[in-house]
């Protein structure tokens, strides 16, 4: 087989919904009203699953055109933008339990805004430093003073 | 008869701008802001106290439209269904129009609510009453049938994307006898999750990563430019429905009684209709006016109605009201049929504050759109950091854990990988909102039936009749509409291919 075809829509469909149904299948209990709703869901998930699995292997089979994910080279770039701005807004989640909420939250939005102005004349750094300045202080004064949420204190310079 | 008072109206005015600000927040809920704002209320009369709870309560309802028209995240649950046709109608530059028409429905909506409330909330609570687990269970599965006109191009991902939806609203402590399900020895999924981080994970993360995939493209969401004229231009067009206005505000109304459905199954039903109801369906989902009218309407209708069971029972039609009831009861009003004998005054002062909040509302909502949608115009490179901070503040801020932060991302990635395959989020989010309404009703449903039997309890009533009818009638419609589509756009293209036909007119 065409190693192409793995990137078939309908293959890849069937086989995260497969993944879906595993994650959810339904454990035991001498009570089916328990499982009744969350089995039913789980029947209609595997049901498309196979649907769409047979769809793959009948298109296979008759040598029909796949229906292929395909991966331009602009495709590539805006994914590697989505993994950075993903794994800053990861770091920042491990960073707020140390440097506390806020600090945190303004150096995620310094940074993404940074990495994610392409044209780096001075006045759009400035705006990608001002900005976030300006939305962090009302974030903070909204949330903290107006509403009361309790966020995560610094934790790496306390005692 | 005690009414309106000039002291009541500004305290009302000042609830609604609080409202304002808490439905424009993801993350925000009215029920988080009528909770917040209980102790403030205390240092003013009962009349403007509860009036200021009312406005914001209101005020929430059509605010929460602003964020869904034009980022696509919606500011509370009960906005998902504006998002479907508010957004893209932003990328078609008519970004003005969609809040001018959230913000005129929201006002119709609530006009009609606060009348029903004043006029109808004895025989309407008759009907209400009627209403018990195997009629909500039904309700439930009614409102998933709109599905069929958020699938896409696929009614089978459509289909499989409410299950997975359906599937995560059941994580958590079962119904039945209570034991945990779907938890991975993880403690903190015992709660279940939390229904707005999972909706700004479904919604909110999948955009933003998109802007960031999109920012190398175009530098920002859409283009606008202001239009004048536009309020009373679009007000036309609402009103050129007048039917599909008047079963909205029905449907937002009768909903908004049951206790425990709420303004979102409200919003879903009334779209639902609306497209049924519709002759051309096809603009659905890309940016028809009556979508957002259809949703904002209902969602409106149903937040003044859900005060009518807790001032004649003394029951909650929603959480919102059940704030406010408490509110009433520290200050030793208890709400029921007591305090409509007892403190009639203050029962229709209420009715009277709440259709002036709606007024409000379009009065600001209608002055601040010009300036809502230049949104729309912030650069993405700065549009996407902001409106991701904003999406961890409120999943955070909902239950006060950093848990519902990862299950939030976690949930956006998912969706935004599975938008590939051809996916739309907007199923997800139908099973995440409907499960916690269908489950508990099929379960005690189930409960009355080991009494009787299955039969009587989920197939007999006229109640149960008719919401099974409508379900059946709306699968029926949406198959056979796709089939037609199907056909109609085969014809069209054997018509272009076939050889020597003229292209012009003959």
């Amino acid at each position: 087989m065409n190693m192409k075809r793995l990137a078939d829509r309908d293959l890849l469909t069937s086989l995260m919904l497969f993944g879906v149904s595993a994650l959810f299948s339904v454990g035991s209990s001498s009570d089916p009203k328990d499982w009744a709703f969350p089995l039913l869901a789980n029947y209609v998930t595997l049901g498309i699953a196979i649907i769409f699995l047979a769809k793959f292997v009948f298109a296979a089979a008759m040598k029909q055109q796949p229906d292929l994910i395909e991966m331009t080279a602009n495709d590539r770039t805006s994914t590697l933008d989505v993994v950075v701005f993903m794994l800053v807004v990861l770091a920042f989640l491990f960073t707020m339990f140390g440097l506390g909420f806020w600090p945190s939250s303004l150096l995620m939005l310094i940074l993404t805004s940074l990495y994610l102005t392409q044209e780096r004349t001075t006045r759009n750094i400035r705006m990608a430093i001002i900005v976030p300045i300006c939305i962090s202080i009302m974030a903070f004064l909204i949330f903290t003073q107006v509403f009361y949420v309790p966020f995560p204190e610094a934790g790496w310079f306390t005692s | 008869m005690q009414t309106l008072t000039w002291s009541v109206m500004f305290w009302l005015t000042v609830g609604v701008m609080i409202g304002m600000v808490v439905g424009t927040l993801p993350g925000l809920t009215a029920t988080m802001g009528t909770a917040l704002l209980v102790p403030f209320t205390f240092a003013l009369p009962t009349e403007a106290g509860i009036a200021m709870l009312g406005g914001l309560y209101v005020c929430a309802m059509f605010s929460d439209a602003i964020p869904a028209v034009l980022v696509n995240t919606p500011g509370t649950p009960a906005a998902m269904a504006t998002a479907f046709d508010g957004h893209p109608m932003v990328h078609k530059g008519r970004g003005q129009e969609a809040i001018v028409a959230a913000c005129f429905s929201s006002a119709i909506g609530t006009l009609f609510g606060a009348a029903a409330y004043l006029l109808l909330a004895w025989p309407l609570i008759a009907i209400a009453l009627k209403f018990g687990p195997p009629e909500f269970f039904w309700l439930g599965i009614f409102a998933l049938t709109i599905i069929g006109s958020l699938a896409g191009d696929s009614i089978l991902k459509g289909l499989a994307g409410g299950a997975i939806g359906l599937l995560i609203s059941s994580i958590g402590i079962s119904h039945g006898n209570e034991i945990a399900r779907f938890t991975y020895g993880v403690p903190e999924l015992r709660g279940g999750l939390s229904l707005v981080a999972g909706l700004i994970g479904i919604f909110a993360i999948p955009q933003v990563l998109a802007m960031v995939a999109d920012l190398r493209k175009k530098e920002f969401i859409a283009e606008y430019k202001p239009v004048r004229g536009q309020t009373m231009q679009t007000i036309g067009r609402v009103l050129a429905h007048p039917f599909h206005v008047i079963r909205s505000a029905v449907i937002g109304a009768f909903i908004g009684i049951l206790p425990g459905a709420g303004s979102p199954i409200a919003a879903l039903v009334s779209y639902n209709e609306a497209v049924r109801w519709a002759k051309d369906k096809s603009q659905f989902g890309k940016g028809d006016l009556r979508g957002v009218t259809a949703s904002e309407i209902a969602n409106n209708a149903a937040a003044p109605a859900a005060m009518i069971p807790l001032v004649t029972l003394g029951v909650p039609g929603s959480s919102p009201a059940a704030v406010i009831a408490g509110a009433l009861m520290l200050r030793g009003l208890n709400p029921g049929p007591e305090l409509f004998q007892s403190d009639g005054s203050l029962v229709f002062s209420f009715g009277w504050s709440l259709l002036f909040a709606g007024i409000v509302t379009f009065i600001l909502g209608s002055l601040f759109a010009p300036l809502l949608v230049k949104i729309i115009r912030i650069p993405l490179r700065l549009l996407a950091p902001l409106i991701m901070l904003l999406a961890i503040i409120g999943a955070y801020a909902i239950r006060n854990n950093i848990f519902d932060v990862y299950i939030m991302l976690a949930l956006g990635v998912f969706v935004f990988l599975i938008r590939r395959l051809g996916f739309h989020p907007g199923p997800i989010g139908l099973g995440l909102i409907l499960g916690p309404i269908i489950e508990p009703s099929l379960v005690q449903a189930m409960y009355i039936s080991d009494a009787t039997s299955v039969w009587n309890v989920f197939f007999t009533g006229t109640i149960n009749i008719i919401l099974i009818s409508l379900s059946v009638l709306s699968l029926v419609l949406v198959v056979w509409t796709r089939h037609r589509d199907r056909m109609m756009a085969r014809e069209g293209i054997a018509t272009n291919v076939s050889p020597g036909k003229p292209d012009g007119p003959e």
